[in-house]
């Protein structure tokens, strides 16, 4: 449980909460004003009716003095019994909304079997409005209120018929009202607390619940990071795919992002071991040049050309890896200038012809005047060095006497050059793997010139010209290597 | 004059290597793959051979495994320096001894000496014709054999030196500078796990005590001990 867990829990919480207020104090507000509206209506009710119809002959048989005795005996339901002066009975208040609302009624109601305003004359003369507010009603529940009204007139008939106080009945309810009537109102704290009490106990389960699902991927990427830091770039979001939501993506992205790392730096550590193990070679030679030159003095001149010439061999391997890691670190383009591709590979070619002289090598070279005024936009240097490792790879893998070909052609947009050899090739599986640093097919010796570098040099600047480089195999034996170069249309 | 066999595929450095112990008085042949080093290596010409680990085609390991297949020859590696996978993997097949890549021909040659004399230098030692018997096990360093229980033991040269050198001071610890230096013909190395490499493929070839023990204990610090009973 994080912070960010508290953070989610506690907004949650807190919106359900001010949610649960907010409408439960529309609703309550609601309620009362309709209450209030309610307790200034004149009930009309059955019962009312009844009590009303108590009170006026009360009123009529006992005067004023037998209606407010009666009226005080009530519990609830207690008639309002207002004079000409708008004074009450009792010296209650009186609204006056309510009263004039009464005084409407007595004009509409007359005439009816059971009005429920009625304007009644006591014995002692005075008259009275009589009539019942709505909220006396709703003050307790309806079967109270009837009885109520039982009550009242069953105490106060007698009390009508003749003098004289009867209090052992009139005091006192009859003994099975409480028993029998309804809950009594210590019980009403508690039943509002139950489901208050049950909407705070959800309202924290769920925000629990949501903050959980929340935090818990992103507890679950935090452990990825810290786990990435610490070097550990295994896959971990492979198995939750489930959620389907923007932080199963986040956890794929990140997976994808550790694989990308992962192969960087297996590619990295491969290319340390390979640079490492490369440069040894040219050392172990140089290392037994200079036990050969101690051994037998009088050679010595013979082991210094091999020290010079491996410490030669070992100043171009590191050029090359500087070339190479310049090209991969994305360096160039600095200062690119229309390149005449037929007249970069005619010299590169001229002078490897010169070169494979010495083993009776043919260089043929095709269509370059076709191509003479086609032009490529670049850096003259890199493009000049891949051509050249390309043509040099396939003069060292060709055999004695046989003939390299050279093939420029021009396909929409694109500027071909082709090298082919009649060389052992490489197995098919391995095409691509030929343009890798230190790359050596399983089939070739190991020779103590070229390290590997060359293709993986002409790849690198050749798409960082923008264009393709790719291997096939020859029918009838030998590599095919073509380059694809974007060509400058001429303006 | 000793027989060398040289197995690297750099042409150029095996060619220098030849010159050089042509020089010191070896006859050194060189063949540049494995597959043909493992066949030359058992014609039982050689005295020894120089493999080196990392080669194309047919790997040095598994030219190294080929070899032990048919034959006892003594064997020193070539490895790269710092590869100590390779180093563990080519002792534990069998390779006697290892010299790393970037070496000097002098280094070279005092290891290719060092293993010559260790395995042809029992018949002239005045220990006499009796059999070496500590328990089970019993040896005879003049004709080079071993047997336990009266079966006998396939051992590399290395192996038996060093078994050599721990019955001689059987119930007696021996340190593993010790070792190396009788077993070996050189000082160890610092961490260097030849010894002990040498010794748990010992312990697993020959057999154990009566109460289940290998015969070959570890003494902490000490190095190591052959149990007399």
């Amino acid at each position: 449980m994080g912070r960010l867990f508290w953070k989610f829990f506690l907004c949650i919480m807190l919106a359900q909460v001010t949610a649960t207020i907010g409408i439960g104090g529309t609703f309550w507000l609601k309620n009362r004003a309709a209450q209030q509206e309610r307790a200034l209506d004149i009930d009309t009710s059955p019962p009312a009716q009844m009590i009303i119809e108590a009170a006026s002959a009360t009123l009529e048989a006992g005067g004023s003095q037998a209606l407010r005795q009666f009226l005080s005996k009530l519990e609830r339901m207690r008639v309002f019994a207002v004079d000409a002066k708008g004074q009450e009975l009792m010296g209650r208040t009186v609204h006056a909304t309510m009263l004039a609302k009464a005084r409407a009624m007595l004009g509409q109601g007359e005439g009816q079997a059971h009005p429920v305003v009625r304007d009644a004359a006591g014995s002692d003369g005075k008259r009275y409005l009589l009539f019942l507010p709505s909220s006396e009603r709703f003050r307790n529940a309806e079967a109270g209120a009837a009885r109520d009204t039982l009550n009242a007139v069953a105490m106060s008939g007698p009390r009508a018929m003749g003098p004289g106080p009867q209090p052992h009945e009139a005091g006192a309810p009859p003994r099975g009202e409480f028993s029998r009537g309804p809950p009594p109102r210590m019980d009403t704290p508690y039943r509002t607390f139950i489901p208050l009490g049950a909407a705070i106990a959800a309202s924290l389960l769920f925000s629990f619940l949501l903050a959980w699902y929340f935090a818990r991927p992103i507890r679950d990427l935090r452990q990825a990071f810290e786990a990435a830091s610490q070097g550990n770039l295994a896959p971990r979001f492979q198995a939750n795919g489930k959620r389907g939501d923007e932080l199963t993506d986040l956890g794929r992205d990140f997976d994808r992002m550790t694989g990308r790392l992962r192969n960087l730096m297996d590619s990295q550590t491969r290319l340390l071991h390979d640079v490492s193990h490369e440069l040894r070679s040219p050392l172990a030679r140089l290392q037994a040049a200079i036990g050969l030159a101690h051994q037998q003095p009088e050679k010595m001149a013979a082991s210094m050309q091999r020290i010079e010439r491996e410490s030669e061999r070992m100043d171009k391997l590191i050029g090359e890896l500087l070339t190479l890691s310049r090209l991969e670190a994305g360096a160039g383009h600095t200062h690119s200038e229309d390149v005449g591709i037929a007249d970069l590979v005619h010299d590169i070619v001229d002078d490897a012809r010169y070169e494979a002289r010495a083993r009776q090598l043919d260089i043929a070279l095709a269509g370059d005047a076709a191509m003479a005024d086609a032009s490529v936009t670049g850096q003259p240097e890199l493009l000049a060095r891949a051509v050249e490792n390309v043509v040099r790879n396939a003069i060292k893998h060709s055999p004695d006497g046989g003939t390299v070909e050279v093939d420029l052609s021009r396909q929409t947009g694109w500027l071909r050059i082709a090298v082919l050899d009649r060389g052992p090739g490489v197995a098919s599986a391995d095409l691509a793997r030929i343009f890798e640093p230190f790359f050596r097919a399983s089939n070739t010796q190991h020779s103590t010139d070229g390290h590997g570098l060359g293709l993986a040099i002409a790849q690198h600047v050749i798409s960082a010209h923008g264009g393709r480089i790719g291997a096939s195999l020859r029918s009838g034996g030998g590599l095919c290597v073509e380059m694809l170069l974007p060509v400058k249309t001429p303006s | 004059m000793s027989k060398v066999l040289l197995i690297d595929d750099d042409v150029e450095l095996v060619g220098m290597f030849q010159e050089y112990l042509t020089q010191e008085g070896f006859d050194a042949r060189a063949v540049h793959d494995g597959e043909s080093g493992a066949a030359e290596a058992l014609t039982g010409l050689y005295a020894i051979a120089i493999l080196d680990v990392m080669m194309p085609r047919m790997n040095g390991l598994e030219t190294l495994r080929r070899i032990r297949a048919g034959s006892n020859l003594p064997i020193l590696m070539l490895t790269a320096r710092g590869d100590d996978t390779d180093r563990i993997v080519g002792l534990e097949l069998g390779a006697d001894d290892y010299v790393t890549k970037p070496c000097t021909p002098r280094e070279l040659t005092a290891r290719i000496r060092a293993i010559l004399r260790r395995a042809q230098a029992a018949p002239h030692d005045a220990s006499g014709l009796a059999p070496l018997t500590v328990g089970q096990l019993t040896m005879w360093p003049e004709q080079r054999r071993v047997s336990w229980a009266g079966a006998h033991l396939e051992l590399t040269s290395t192996e038996f030196n060093l078994l050599e050198v721990l019955v001689r001071h059987a119930g007696k610890p021996v340190s593993k500078n010790q070792l190396s230096e009788l077993g070996l013909g050189r000082p160890m190395a610092r961490f260097d796990r030849n010894i002990d490499v040498h010794l748990s493929s010992l312990r697993r070839k020959l057999g154990s005590l009566a109460d289940g023990r290998s015969c070959l204990q570890t003494v902490y610090r000490l190095g190591y001990q052959l149990i007399k009973e």
